[in-house]
């Protein structure tokens, strides 16, 4: 097959497999080229917590007999170099959370994710840099230190699986998870130039009492759209210790984007009042305008959302679940933490009634349901603003869209579809903005409807045709 | 069978080969209402105008004029109070809420307005369907067509009563802890509580895990039939699920599977009676080849309520809090004393972890599995005027609480699990027992095959002499 890029480090998953298979490549090959890379690259971008290099070859070792015909058949993520989130604990080994208040904590649990992606033959080098308690949409924490873009090192890679954003744009490891409670996917995903999937709520099986949340979603990242499908198959399904994963599994189709001409998208660049660059815009229409090439029909649609009512619905709900998680933490370490934990501690503290955000919810729900009654899937912005300060610290830092300044959670728009968190959202590169640091638009389905959101992204993808380039990938 | 103890699958048939009209049907049902309805005190009003308006619209799609007949059409329905209809009084047997009109219309009663049912009144309910038994101030008591005595079981317990006195055909009910299969229980009917997700509702209950809506009637197919026209993703609910989900047509093919028998779900008290009758429908099981096996659950009663009111208070406590002091002296004690309940103070997130460990068991024994049989309700009389939760109901000589000898609140913590109430029997005291298959999370389908098969094996409700005359 015609491999498009030139550096292993940067090859696809999905490319990957076909050259395991024809033989063409080792896996301990692949581990190799990127731990050299690693090697060479992170000491800038900062977005691992810990390599696992022992347990990783002994992995690609076994993936290379398996591809060699010796013993078992290769599982489906065979020979993969990934990175796990730290926030997913390994029992036995460190989970710490980017908190000085958790430093040395041992995980006695195994999050199913980590389960999953071990049993499907994936190589797991390393596991990667989020904030603190994941609570933030920049990676910057006082363990940790500060991640950066490998796009721009003076730019967040976003967050909060900022660190699996970032390795997987500066080509240290093939595959990544993550998980997404306000954006925690996605961000990452748009300004690292790569593809994240928020799976809806119960599709991807957690831990108490995350698995319950239904703003909340562990799920695949990658460098293709036809990647991120690979892992969210390994990922999806019933588990027997999370009751609200969804029985039966379901199998994104094999082949994606090949006819999406009969689709109908329904574009909103400001889902209602979000300030948006001029520079994400114009990428973002020029993703519609990339749709429409492929066949598909977009109309522009308007949404009555006030970002007042989303954020006020949300903290209604952090207020119950994630918020206690993490007062319980803060209570009595608030000096160790950082400036937007605290926040968040606060602001769980002095939310409204939890019944109240539930019926708030399904207000905001219905006109993106009837949009989505005409509509296969609603195309708008991933963030608003071109990137944000690598070392932003809490609401305090100002973030720049277009002539004016916002505190960070007036740019991100992903907070809308965690609220409605039972639609699945793929986030996919839309371009470069003048920052230096990539654009991305998110591909919102009908609830549960998995599918045509892939066929949508990798027809986007073909036709931008952004990365097949070997100059998409940044070298920092 | 008279008319009025019909069952939809059988009155479609016929009204099919045109050999019953709806409208005869209707007469049937209502007639019936006129002689028996008082005994039963199952309804809070009939609408007829708008019923015989359906029925004879059904009787002319039957007849070839007009469009082809529907899912449901023809076949009389009751709605249960609490599912709101736009421009009708929502009154939740409460005094709090006498003469309200409903702005807006419940998912569920859409779709069965929609799928051509002839709905011709509304089911009472304790108050605020927070009761496992069916009185109120403003309704009087709801009685058991079978012992009229007796509980007819709550919170949907008009529905029970009405399909088992033969007042209905179909009937609408909700489950958050229990409330269609305690009625349909206690009413020698199925009543089958779907998957958290599986039926559309309305906020906040939409997103409440241990809630759902779902239909009652008298044989398993019944079920299935309205269950069909209930479930599937709404525009107004998130929550609901995709693709909508459609049980089998043939349903009853059970060859192969293993169901694990547990009668008292860990330290539930049982009446040796009702456990009796559970055997005999693991018994009726294995004679149609099904593997049963008797199983173990470590679960205790006071696990259920810690983990159970760590959930209803976040939602129920937020409500109460709304509510003026003077409002309360309104309320049923009951209503009092749940509130009572819902205002001590406990941690939401501790529940999300009980839930997790509460599931744990069942799910290693649903991985061996195709279901679980259990008891719906363990004492063998309960009376239909019981005041408070801590009325004393015995059970095999011993004394024990409302909460104590409901095993339904077990599925309402794990939500995501699909059960089926299915008649095993009669009690001493003249009142059904019922059993719960319940199935493996979002399962359906396999509860129904083995609800159909029990159904068939038992023999009871399809027997003439199993529907009291009254």
């Amino acid at each position: 097959m015609a491999v498009a890029v030139t550096d292993l480090h940067h090859l696809s998953a999905t490319e990957a497999r076909a050259l395991f298979a024809a033989r063409d490549l080792s896996p301990v090959e692949l581990l190799d080229a990127v731990v050299t890379r690693i090697e060479k690259v992170n000491a800038d971008v900062n977005a691992l917590t810990e390599q696992l290099i022992d347990e990783a070859y002994e992995s690609a070792r076994e993936a290379e007999r398996r591809y060699a015909g010796a013993g078992l058949a290769p599982r489906p993520l065979e020979g993969l170099p990934l990175v796990l989130k730290e926030e997913q604990p390994i029992a036995g080994r460190t989970l710490e959370e980017g908190s000085l208040v958790e430093q040395g904590t041992v995980a006695d649990v195994t999050h199913p994710v980590v389960e999953r992606v071990y049993d499907a033959g994936a190589v797991v080098h390393a596991r990667s840099t989020t904030p603190e308690f994941s609570c933030a949409p920049f990676t910057h924490s006082r363990l940790w230190g500060v991640t950066r873009n490998p796009w721009n090192l003076d730019a967040t890679p976003g967050g909060s699986s900022g660190g699996a954003g970032a390795v997987l744009a500066a080509g240290m490891t093939t595959l990544a998870t993550g998980s997404d409670i306000g954006g925690s996917i996605r961000i990452p995903a748009s300004f690292c130039g790569v593809v994240g999937f928020k799976p809806p709520f119960g599709r991807v099986p957690g831990l108490a009492p995350f698995n319950q949340d239904t703003y909340c979603a562990d799920g695949p990242m990658g460098r293709t759209v036809a990647d991120v499908a690979l892992l969210q198959n390994v990922l999806a399904g019933p588990h027997p210790a999370d009751q609200a994963s969804l029985r039966p599994a379901y199998r994104l189709p094999r082949l994606l984007g090949t006819d999406v001409a009969d689709l109908r998208v329904a574009l909103c660049v400001n889902l209602g009042d979000y300030p948006v660059d001029p520079a994400v815009e114009a990428n973002t229409r020029a993703a519609a305008d990339a749709l429409r090439q492929a066949g598909v029909v977009v109309d522009e649609v308007t949404l009555p959302w006030r970002r007042e009512q989303l954020v006020a619905t949300a903290w209604a709900h952090f207020g119950a679940v994630m918020g206690p998680f993490i007062d319980e933490v803060v209570g009595p370490h608030a000096d160790q933490v950082m400036p937007y934990t605290r926040e968040f501690a606060e602001a769980g503290r002095t939310a409204g009634p939890y019944v109240d955000g539930l019926v708030s919810e399904t207000e905001l729900y219905r006109p993106l349901g009837e949009i989505l009654e005409r509509y296969d899937a609603l195309l708008c912005p991933t963030i608003g603003a071109q990137s944000i300060p690598a070392d932003a610290a809490g609401r305090e830092t100002p973030i720049p869209v277009g002539d004016a300044t916002y505190p960070w959670a007036d740019v991100i728009l992903t907070l809308p579809f965690n609220v409605i968190g039972r639609v699945p959202v793929l986030s996919v590169p839309s371009g470069l903005s003048p920052d230096g640091v990539p654009t991305g638009v998110q591909l919102v389905g009908r609830t549960y409807d998995d599918a045509t959101v892939f066929h949508l992204g990798a027809a986007l993808e073909r036709t931008l045709d952004l990365a097949s380039g070997d100059d998409w990938w940044p070298s920092p | 069978m008279e008319l009025h103890h019909l069952t939809a699958t059988a009155a479609k048939e016929l009204f099919v080969k045109r050999e019953l009209s709806p409208v005869e049907l209707l007469d049937a049902v209502v007639a019936r209402t006129d002689k028996v309805g008082e005994a039963v005190n199952a309804l809070t009003e009939q609408m007829l105008d708008e019923a015989y308006e359906s029925a004879r619209e059904a009787e002319s799609r039957y007849a070839g004029s007009g469009p082809a007949p529907r899912a449901l059409e023809g076949v009389p329905l009751l709605l249960k109070e609490e599912q709101a209809i736009a421009g009708r009084t929502l009154e939740n047997g409460s005094f709090l809420m006498k003469g309200q009109v409903s702005p807006y219309t419940h998912p569920v009663v859409e779709r069965v307005q929609a799928a051509g049912a002839v709905v011709h009144g509304r089911t009472t309910t304790p108050e605020f369907s927070i009761m496992t038994v069916t009185h109120s101030e403003m309704w009087g008591v709801t009685r058991s067509p079978f012992n009229l005595d007796a509980t007819s079981g709550g919170s949907s317990g008009g529905a029970g009563a009405a399909l088992g006195a033969g007042l209905t055909m179909l009937a609408t009910g909700s489950d958050i802890g229990g409330s269609i299969r305690i009625p349909a229980a206690q009413c020698g009917v199925v009543g089958f509580k779907p998957p958290a997700g599986r039926v559309p509702g309305l906020p906040p209950f939409n997103y409440d895990a241990y809630c759902s809506d779902g239909p009652l009637g008298r044989s398993v197919a019944d079920v299935a039939l309205l269950q069909d026209v209930l479930a599937g993703p709404h525009f107004m609910d998130p929550a609901s699920l995709r693709p909508a989900y459609r049980l089998p047509e043939r349903l009853g093919d059970v060859a192969g599977m293993r169901v694990a028998v547990c009668v008292n779900l860990g330290d539930y008290p049982v009446d040796d009676t009702i456990a009796a009758n559970t055997r005999a429908a693991a018994d009726a099981l294995r004679a149609v080849g099904v593997t049963v096996d008797e199983v173990e659950l470590p679960w205790t009663r006071a696990q259920v309520l810690e983990v159970a009111w760590a959930h209803m208070s976040l939602a129920m406590g937020s409500f109460v809090n709304t509510l003026p002091p003077e409002a309360l002296e309104v309320l049923n004690p009951y209503t009092r004393e749940f509130i009572e309940n819902a205002k001590v103070p406990r941690d939401y997130t501790t529940g999300l972890y009980g839930e997790v460990e509460f599931y744990l068991p069942l799910s290693g024994i649903l991985q061996q599995y195709d279901a679980l049989l259990a008891p719906t309700v363990g004492a063998a009389m309960i009376a239909a005027d019981t005041p408070s939760i801590d009325t004393p109901i015995p059970v095999n000589g011993e004394d024990f609480g409302m909460y104590d000898v409901m095993l339904t609140m077990p599925f309402n913590i794990n939500g995501r699990c699909p059960v089926l109430n299915v008649p095993s029997g009669i009690g001493p005291a003249g009142v059904p027992s019922g059993v719960q298959i319940v199935g493996r999370t979002f399962d359906d389908a396999t509860v129904f095959h083995l609800g159909a098969a029990l159904e068939r094996s038992l023999g009871l409700t399809t027997a003439d002499d199993w529907w009291p005359s009254l």
